[in-house]
């Protein structure tokens, strides 16, 4: 008993540290090297070396583990994104934000990874532990303050957010995202702050849906009720449950988008069947938007009318 | 000299827009928006109107900015190629200021999802080959999905591209 108390104790107060020293830094790149190459520059050049050599040495005199990645496609992204390790995360890559157009038309905030997907609603959920983010691609500033002033990042106090409101070179981000890193993460003595737990925040709400992921590793789906990013559906073979926000829901039913991301290259595509839905109110397959033959319709893009 | 680097330098920042994300899955601008601009350009045929909107870049523009690029080397993280448009959804009395009918204006607000998902599947049906007939035509099969209130919608609201 004694010793239990003891350990107790121990885990009490050493545990905390022993949580922060597995805190690491991840950098991830998904960018192509160009197949054209200025006339000075080594027929061996590639684009993630190049990165990961001035990252590391930009972030040499940090005590943390840095973790490189490079091609990272959308479920690499939200593994870190969601992974309580993460300390700080800069993901490299081309973006642009949301630009208006004419009356009930818009052109997408996008942060694209390498293998052409839109990525940029990932962004929206984040582990409470992350105390930096960086997109270091064109215009991603606008993006990031606006998910902070939708309250995305609310559970993260002390979290920096960083990227750029206008055009940048690779070169020019990396060196101003790796400047104002160093001076927060070095100046960032204390842990309390930490959550502590290895569990992302759940919602609580009585309409759920259950589907069964039958994909394999080519695909991943994000989840949309109108613009509401819910999270990424994954290839395996576990039931995934999704909670959907009573906001959404009218009269116990809610339109549910589906966007095929790509993580693999692919020389074809053939996009996912439908998937099997199950709701918290109702049972069986739900109904989607179908063809003239009554089979599912679009091809990266999915809808379904979910019933509660 | 120094003026020159810096002209070269100042070039190299303002037209290297090409280093976009080049896909190995059969080209990743087509995967994520296809040809916008040019099934948009379809719905206004549709519409009967006889604008084209175009902004994709000439290959006078194209070669100019693979130039710069062997010159100057940097890459610029710019994402605007590959950036898609879609339907968002809009209040019922700026609709109807765009000269939608009430019935059009709820229509459109409870169909913006299906509007996304065909201008999509439109948009990935065409290329830069493709011609707005083409994708009036491609309009006019998939729009018979939707419903007409909404579609009539729609394309008055991109009229309001002119």
């Amino acid at each position: 008993m004694k010793r239990t108390i003891i350990f107790v104790f121990l885990f009490l107060i050493l545990g905390p540290q022993v949580f922060a020293s597995e805190r690491q830094i991840v950098v991830l790149t998904s960018l192509e090297t160009p197949d054209r190459q200025p006339f000075w520059r080594s027929k061996n050049y590639e684009i993630s070396r190049s990165i990961e050599r001035r990252f590391r040495s930009k972030l040499k005199n940090l005590e943390y583990k840095i973790v490189f990645e490079h091609n990272a496609n959308a479920v690499v992204l939200e593994s870190y994104l969601t992974s309580p390790q993460t300390l700080a995360l800069f993901w490299v890559s081309h973006a642009v934000d949301a630009g208006g157009g004419p009356v009930g038309l818009e052109y997408s905030q996008s942060i694209f990874d390498v293998f052409g997907n839109n990525v940029a609603d990932l962004f929206k959920r984040i582990h409470p532990n992350m105390r930096w983010l960086s997109i270091i691609g064109c215009k991603g500033r606008p993006i990031l303050e606006r998910y902070h002033l939708q309250g995305f990042y609310d559970l993260n106090s002390g979290l920096v957010l960083q990227s750029f409101d206008r055009n940048i070179s690779l070169r020019r981000g990396i060196n101003q995202a790796t400047a104002q890193a160093l001076d927060h993460l070095e100046n960032m003595t204390s842990i309390g702050s930490f959550s502590g737990t290895n569990l992302m925040p759940t919602l609580d709400s009585p309409y759920q849906i259950s589907i069964i992921p039958h994909l394999n590793d080519d695909f991943a789906g994000a989840l949309f009720i109108g613009d509401y990013y819910l999270g990424l559906l994954r290839a395996n073979e576990a039931v995934t449950h999704f909670a959907v926000p009573e906001s959404l829901v009218r009269r116990e039913k809610a339109k549910l988008t589906v966007r095929w991301l790509v993580l693999n290259e692919l020389e074809e595509i053939t996009w996912p069947a439908d998937l099997y839905i199950e709701t918290s109110g109702s049972r069986g397959p739900q109904r989607f938007f179908a063809d003239w033959n009554g089979l599912i319709y679009g091809g990266q893009q999915n809808l379904y009318y979910l019933e509660f | 000299m120094k003026a020159l680097k810096v002209l070269v330098l100042v070039l190299g920042l303002s037209f290297i827009p090409q280093k976009h994300a080049e896909s190995a899955v059969g080209g990743a601008v087509a995967l994520t928006t296809g040809s916008p601009y040019i099934a948009i350009s379809g719905l206004l045929v549709l519409g009967g109107s006889s604008v084209v909107i175009n902004r994709s870049s000439s290959d006078i523009s194209d070669i100019f900015n693979a130039m710069i690029w062997m010159i100057v080397g940097l890459t610029l993280l710019d994402g605007e190629e590959g950036q898609a448009m879609g339907f968002v959804d809009v209040e019922t009395n700026v609709l109807l200021d765009q000269g939608l009918t009430i019935e059009e204006a709820y229509a459109y607000q409870d169909s913006i999802e299906e509007l996304n998902l065909v201008f999509s599947v439109v948009s990935s049906q065409l290329n830069n080959d493709s011609t707005a007939a083409d994708a009036a035509a491609l309009w006019e099969q998939h729009g018979q999905l939707l419903d007409d209130d909404a579609l009539s919608g729609a394309i008055k609201l991109v009229k309001g591209l002119k």
